[in-house]
Parts: structure tokens; sequence; C-alpha cells
């Protein structure tokens, strides 16, 4: 097959080229450095992450005797697990905390992410399989690439080949195979490690699967980047032509279109700050019942409400401790103001996220980064996954400790009423489950379909470059 | 064989060959001469199909070029002025790639043979083609066509810039395959060598075959007179 034979030769000939070598070489130091600094990364925060959460339980458990509501304000952590593919995949991780502190009466946001303790460089180039691969490795396949058939048009042997009776179908497929063959000698060895630290970590869940479809994702980014570095070489006058296009293809799809799309989300979608989402919290917590404030226009209220379906005239002749249903009737009054403020600000990064993910049709990389962040788990709606179950973790303990205190505080043991070791072991902890389903909303599924019409839309483009006549 | 049966090509109004007619038969070595933009480049691009003849006919062993494309590339091999090979295969491994175009394969023992026959060292076979000099590579094409088995050639220029030894060594190649029976086109701007390794000369100017003779019929004197003729017509 003329196809193969151009292909075998072109992989000889750039396993020979000085610069493909160095800078495969580099290609691959890169990852393998990544590889063991992130697996390094994982194992100390997934130590860490299991030391937390076992001494939040141990301090929770051994807070000494008190009020059950004291507890609740005490409060306790919970920590998001850290899922081996973050090895591969960070996503947002580094940047949205892993904690999360769980109180009474509001809801917290996580706190301390890696990136709180880095400078901002940190930020943009963390050296993650995942920024190798979506930022420098187009590069590389640009580099390998751009002269493919350019050069061969510059030199004369573009028209040699042709004389030869090879097509410019034939030309391209083969050029095409290379490439890709060379792509796969670089993906294979990381590919393998990044499948035996899986192995050797004892995958949870989906994580194999994952892994795969995260590989899979990167597979096709890197088929888009060849076809169209492929396409544009063949389309071209000179390899230098070439080169300035794809680098401009590299820039406007890896730096410019996220910068400019997450600028103009923000302008258009504007989060309120933290401050100012407090102070419209309070002021609307203001509007209702106080748990801790019996003397208030609300709390009275809802006093002399369960005063009269009760039929007696004071608290301490109801057949249970009014605090406890009061602080419980406060905490559930405070959660639906927590939801509402925090559903809005919900919306307002949907909105930015939407307009993100929409902004992928115009960049390969965002859609790429989305949908490996979307496979790999670690992107912001499995982070949404993780502090909901919290906040229903939050909500359930507080109720757990209010009714403890409604239904046992009552009469002599009223006063002073406090619960110790026993029933704080007895109360539920929290454990997190990741979503068994790769694709929890409709927003991944769109980034990863996106991804793929990225792929068959650059495949579309060589094969029409390719179906051009020997007069390229 | 070779055929150009009123074979027009003109560009943008401009008319590059006009009403060509030519035979080559095998074992024949056809030189065609003319001045820069006389049409001699578009007719090797109209016998490889590079481009789409105005009017008229190429043939190549009686088949069309423009409808059987394929098939009469099958049949020839083409040395550009420039032979472009990849600088950093041998020249086994170039012959090896380009013969594999066409289904043949060669072994290293074979393409190594094959490159001696063509005139290169023995020693320079297994060499990087990098550091090949012109009339080196040169060899590289004889040999493909050798390997290919190639009943024409069409050469653009390929003696431009060889030295003379070297002009001399291609020329007594030349004569290798006219004796395997190929038949040969060769366009030139060195009338020494036209009347030395051709056994006709055709001379364009305009896009058209102003003169045809017999090499043997004429002395370098009278061909240069006459193509000088022509050239200030």
């Amino acid at each position: 097959m003329v196809v193969f034979t151009i292909a075998r030769n072109e992989i000889r000939r750039l396993v020979r080229d000085k610069v493909v070598l160095v800078l495969g070489l580099v290609m691959l130091s890169l990852l393998a450095v990544s590889v063991i600094s992130g697996a390094g990364y994982y194992k100390v925060m997934a130590e860490q992450h299991e030391q937390a959460q076992e001494l939040a339980r141990i301090q929770w458990e051994n807070q000494g005797e008190k009020n059950p509501h004291s507890a609740a304000h005490y409060g306790t952590f919970a920590f998001k697990p850290v899922t081996v593919l973050s090895v591969f995949e960070p996503g947002v991780d580094r940047y949205t905390g892993v904690s999360l502190f769980m109180e009474a009466h509001r809801q917290n946001f996580a706190t301390y992410s890696l990136a709180e303790d880095k400078d901002a460089s940190m930020r943009f180039a963390e050296l993650t399989p995942a920024f190798i691969f979506g930022y420098l490795f187009p590069l590389f396949i640009i580099f390998v690439g751009y002269r493919s058939i350019a050069a061969e048009k510059e030199s004369g042997m573009y028209r040699f080949l042709v004389s030869q009776g090879v097509s410019v179908k034939q030309l391209i497929t083969g050029k095409a195979i290379a490439l890709w063959g060379i792509i796969a000698l670089l993906f294979a060895p990381f590919f393998i490690v990044g499948l035996s630290v899986l192995i050797l970590t004892e995958p949870a869940g989906n994580d194999l699967l994952r892994f795969f479809g995260m590989n899979g994702v990167w597979l096709l980014y890197f088929g888009v980047m060849a076809h169209v570095t492929l396409g544009v070489s063949a389309l071209s006058k000179s390899s230098g032509s070439a080169m300035v296009f794809l680098l401009a293809f590299w820039m406007i799809s890896t730096l410019l279109v996220p910068k400019l799309v997450t600028n103009f989300a923000a302008q258009i979608h504007p989060v309120p700050n933290t401050s100012e989402l407090y102070q419209r919290i309070q002021a609307d917590l203001r509007g209702g019942i106080d748990g801790h404030n019996p003397y208030s226009e609300h709390s009275a209220a809802f006093r002399d409400s369960v005063l009269a379906a009760h039929g007696v005239e004071d608290v301490a002749d109801l057949p249970f401790n009014f605090s406890g249903l009061m602080l419980q009737e406060s905490e559930e009054f405070e959660k639906k103001i927590y939801d509402y403020h925090l559903a809005k600000i919900e919306e307002i990064h949907q909105r930015q996220i939407q307009l993100f993910a929409a902004s992928s049709v115009l960049s390969p990389t965002i859609a790429t980064r989305l949908a490996s962040m979307t496979t790999a788990g670690t992107d912001i709606h499995a982070f949404s996954h993780f502090t909901q179950a919290a906040e229903a973790y939050r909500i359930q303990l507080m109720r757990d400790l209010n009714m403890d205190l409604k239904v046992h505080a009552v009469g002599d043991r009223a006063s002073g009423y406090a619960v110790g070791s026993d029933f704080f072991a007895e109360n539920i902890a929290f454990t997190y489950q990741r979503p068994n389903e790769l694709i929890i909303s409709a927003g991944q599924r769109i980034s990863l379909l996106v991804t793929i019409v990225w792929f068959m839309a650059s495949l579309l483009f060589l094969m029409i470059v390719s179906s051009k006549r020997e007069e390229l | 064989m070779l055929e150009a049966i009123n074979l027009s090509k003109t560009y943008n109004g401009h008319t590059a060959v006009d009403e060509l007619n030519l035979s080559i038969s095998g074992g024949e070595i056809y030189c065609l001469l003319g001045a820069n933009g006389a049409g001699k480049t578009t007719t090797i691009n109209l016998f490889l199909n590079l481009t789409q003849p105005s009017a008229g006919l190429a043939r190549i062993d009686g088949l069309s070029v423009a409808q059987y494309s394929l098939e009469t590339k099958k049949k020839l091999t083409y040395i550009p002025e420039n032979l472009s090979l990849y600088p950093n295969l041998s020249g086994i491994e170039n012959l090896q790639f380009f013969s594999g175009l066409s289904g043949v394969q060669l072994t290293d023992d074979q393409a190594g043979e094959l490159l001696v026959e063509a005139g290169l060292q023995g020693d320079a076979v297994g060499k990087r083609v990098s550091g090949y000099s012109k009339g080196m590579r040169q060899k590289v094409g004889i040999a493909l066509a050798i390997a290919r088995n190639s009943s024409v050639l069409l050469l653009d220029e390929p003696t431009s810039g060889l030295d003379p030894s070297a002009s001399n060594d291609f020329a007594g190649l030349l004569g290798d395959m006219k004796s395997r029976g190929a038949a040969i086109l060769m366009t030139t701007h060195d009338l020494f060598r036209a009347k030395e390794t051709g056994t006709r000369i055709g001379i364009m100017s305009n896009g058209r075959l102003v003169e045809e003779l017999n090499a043997a019929d004429v002395s370098h004197s009278d061909l240069e007179r006459v193509y000088l003729h022509h050239m200030r017509a």
C-alpha cells in the first residue's frame, strides 16, 4: 500500500530528525516529571485527606460533654476525597479548596486550595499532564507536522512524488498516519505509566473507565491538531507561512479565546464578592426566625404559635424542649435563605460556564479541557456534587443535634443539658461517594460532544484538502 | 512511446505550448532545446499530467495521460533539474522508498547494486543523501528508472549545474537507458550535450516546435547557428 510506504518513510525520516528527536525527548521528560510530581501530590493529599477526616471525626467524638447545639457551633469538617485521576487532570480541585467547615446556621465555602499557597504563575503553568497535553503537545505536533507537505512543495519533492503516481489523498493520508504514529510513540509510554499508576493505587469506582475516557479525549484533541496541521501544510505555499498560520491558530485556541471569554463572562455575569454576599444573606436572615434570639419579632411569633398549638402558656409546659424546636426551625429558615442566595451564585457560575463551554466551538483547547476534566471527575460539576453532599450531611447532622435537644432536654434535664462522647460517636459520619455516572450534567455532555465535533470537523477539513487534484 | 498530438496549453491568455506534435519511440533520446519560457517544462508537465492540456493529447504508450493518469505515471520516471531526495535517508533508503511507491520492493543489496549500476560509488550508497552532490542525486534518479523498469524518461534540464565530468557520466547513463529501449525526452540548454546524447533534437520558441533535427545529421556549429537563428527571430 502506497500510503503505508509513505507513512513508514515519514516516520523513519522524522525519527532521524534531530529537532523532532530533541522535542520528543523534552515532551517525554516533561510528562515523566508531571506524572511523578502529580503522583507525589496525590499521595500527600490522599494521606492528608485521610488523616484530616479521621482527626475531624476524633475531635467531633471527643469534644467533651456539651449541649448538642454548642456542638453544632463547634462544627466539623468535610474533606473532598482526592481522586487518583487528579495526577493527570487536577481540574478545578487545586483552586476550589478541599475542606468545608460545617456548622450551625450557615453554609460555608470550601477553603484551603493548593493555589492559595502558591504564587500566581502556578495557576497558569502548573506542570501536569493535562497542561502539557492541552498547551505544549499541540506545539510539538505543529513543529513536527508543519513542514510535512509544504516543505515538499518547496523542495520539489511533492512534484516528484506526484510524478511517481502518488495522489494527493495518498500523500496526505500517509503523512497523517505518520504523524499519528509519532504521537502514539510519545503517548504510549505515558498511557502505560499512567495505567500502571492507576492500577497500583487501586482505582476506586469507575476510575479505570474515566482514565480511558480522559485519554480518549486527549487523543481526539491531538487528532484535531494533527489534521489542522497537515491540512494547513498542504494548503500553504511555503512551510514558513504554514508555521505562522498554525502558531496563530495555537495562540488563538489556547491563549486568546480562553482569556477573552473568561474576562467577558466575568463582565456580563459578575459574581458578587463574599462580603457583599454575606451582607445580603444577613439582611434576609433578619426577616425570619433567629434561633438564638427568643425576643425577636419572628421568634416570639413562632413561640406563640407553638404554645397555642399545644394549649399551654409557657414553653416550660411544652412536652419537649422549645429551644431545640426553635433552633431547628431557625436552621430550616436559614437553609432556605442560604439556598436562595447560593442558588443565585450557582446560577451565575452556570451562566459563566455555559458561556465558556459555548466558546469551545471557537477553541478545541477549551472543549478538550472541559471534556478531560469531565471524564476525570475533577470539573466544577464534580465539585458541586461534593458540596451538595456535604450540605446534605450538615443539614442531617444539625437536625439530629437539634432533635436530641428538643426530645431529651425536657423537665429536670432542661437546665444544663449536655451530651457526651457516646452520643457524638452515634452521630452519622461524613462519607462521600463520587457519582458513578461519567456525565452528571448537560454541560458536560456538550463539552464531550463539542470535542468529538472538533475531531470530525478537522477530519473533514483534511479530507476536503486531500480531495484536491495534484495542482495543490 | 511518447506522443504529443496538437498539444496546446494556455495560461491566462498566454500560450505556453502551441499545437505541439511530437513522437518519441523507445530507444530514442529526444532533446528539447529552447530559451526560458519557450514551453519545454510545460511540455514535461503535460506529460506528467501536472497540468491539463487546453487542447490536444499527450500520450504514453498509446494511453492518454489525462485519461489514464496513474497508469501512464507507472510507465515513466521523471528526473527534474534538482532531484529532491530525503536528506536524512541513505541512497539505498531513498531508492527503496521511491521504488516502493510503484510496488517494487528492493532489498538493501538489490538497491545498492542498482545504485552502483547507475554510477554511484559503492561506499556512497549507504550514506545519507545530505552529503550527495547534484550528480550523485541524478544517479539515484536513473537507478529508480532502472528499478521501475520505466519505458519512458522525462528529464527536465537534468545536466544543468553539473560539472563536465558528471554531465558526461550522466550522458553515458542515458545511453544505457536508451539501449534498454526507453523513450527519453530531455529538456536542456546545453547544445553540446544535446548533440552528443540526443537521437533527435527539437527547438521550441514561444510554445511552438520550430525546428526538428537528427542529431547525427547536424554538426555542433550548425546546431548552434540554427538555434541562435530561432532565438533571435
